[in-house]
């Protein structure tokens, strides 16, 4: 049988051989299986010599294979693997602080620097969907009884639907609470990375 | 002879540090398996050296970068000597592909073969081949073998692994393990008798 070949199908069987013969070298696969160190003892042996040609080649190569040595690794395989770990690890560190402290800390700057110029996103947010909550009411009922009736030619050229405003507008209002969470997560992140400096000098 | 499977498997802390990413825990893990995965990868590629130690590194290099996908309520070492059968295997497909296809070497060029005779078959017949070169000519025939053959072969004679423990590792059923070893024995013993 050629070693690449799937050996489903099977060599066509010589015709000498007989049942002693199968029975012989299925005895040898068995003593390979076991590691055992006897020697087939079985009286076709005396008889046969291609069983006892054969059974002596198995057992050759199962002596060669179960001493083959150990092979040991080149020195320093160990010593380069663990360099190459440490520097991948400090390299993921950098980007997780990136993206868990950096990102938050901007947003927060942004948050401080509109507050700082006067924009008082809370606030103004609410007037706005509130005025364009008016504005909607106006386009669907009419002006009839709308107490802003004078601001009305500056404003209707303007009025959108409700989703647009919803979704012009929503970021605006969730501004504020997106920066406090932001805070809280950086509070959090920057804890959790000392912990983790901590961890890592307690190992080293 | 060193065995991951003779060794209780690794303590849970220590894969859990590993698993989130602690680099000195992994060296430690490094520690442990550099001989066996090295000596497995080196066997599955006919006892190749340079090969083994490259795909010895990658193999703990793929680990640590995929240890998230571990799952730590199953024992490691079968996992990691399966990625690193997996990646030798692999390594030894592409190796032959290259040799076939190389347009610098003819087919069938060995250059970068182990130790041992290019071809056993073209020595004399009077000419008795010595220990080393019987155990070359066994090296270079279970690096050829299919990989469903070289499995079991080199976890029962390498890693001293029972039939049953390799049914498991492997997940065949023992019947199937003692076929593909007779089948590999028989193909190594052929290949080994044009030898002799």
């Amino acid at each position: 049988m050629k070693p690449h070949e799937d050996p489903a199908g099977k060599p066509p069987r010589d015709s000498t051989v007989t049942g002693d013969c199968d029975r012989v070298m299925a005895r040898v696969q068995e003593l390979c299986d076991a590691r055992s160190e006897e020697r087939p003892a079985d009286p076709h042996l005396a008889e046969c010599e291609s069983c006892r040609v054969a059974a002596e080649a198995v057992l050759e190569l199962h002596r060669l294979m179960m001493t083959e040595p150990y092979p040991d690794p080149a020195p320093g395989l160990a010593d380069g693997i663990v360099a190459t770990v440490r520097t991948d690890a400090r390299r993921t560190a950098r980007r997780a602080r990136a993206v868990l402290v950096l990102v938050p800390a901007a947003a927060i700057a942004v948050a401080v620097g509109l507050t700082l110029s006067g924009i008082d996103l809370l606030g103004g947010g609410r007037e706005l969907v509130g005025d364009a909550l008016d504005l909607a009411r106006v386009a669907k009922e009419g002006v009839a009884d709308w107490p802003g009736l004078e601001a009305l030619p500056r404003a209707l050229p303007a009025a959108p639907s409700l989703p647009s405003l919803g979704i012009g507008l929503g970021p605006l209002v969730v501004a504020p609470y997106a920066a406090v969470a932001a805070a809280v997560l950086f509070v959090a992140q920057v804890a959790w990375l000392r912990s983790q400096r901590r961890t890592a000098g307690r190992v080293a | 002879m060193t065995s991951p499977a003779s060794q209780p498997d690794l303590a849970r802390e220590l894969l859990e540090r590993a698993t989130n990413g602690d680099p000195e825990a992994f060296a430690a893990i490094v520690a442990r398996f550099e001989r066996p995965v090295h000596a497995l990868v080196h066997r599955l590629l006919g006892g190749d050296a340079d090969a083994a130690r490259d795909v010895t590194q990658d193999v703990f290099l793929k680990a640590w970068r995929n240890l998230a996908r571990y799952d730590l309520d199953r024992p490691f070492a079968p996992w990691f000597l399966k990625l690193a059968a997996n990646l030798a295997l692999n390594a030894r497909e592409a190796r032959r592909l290259r040799r076939t296809f190389s347009l610098d070497a003819p087919i069938g060029d060995d250059s970068r073969a182990p130790e041992g005779p290019a071809d056993p078959v073209a020595r004399p017949a009077h000419e008795r081949a010595s220990e080393e070169e019987l155990r070359a000519a066994v090296r270079q025939g279970v690096a050829e073998l299919d990989a469903k053959y070289a499995m079991p072969v080199v976890l029962f004679y390498l890693e001293g692994l029972s039939v049953k423990e390799i049914a498991q590792r492997l997940d065949v059923p023992e019947g199937t393990v003692k076929i593909r070893l007779h089948r590999a024995r028989e193909a190594l013993k052929e290949r080994l008798g044009k030898f002799q």
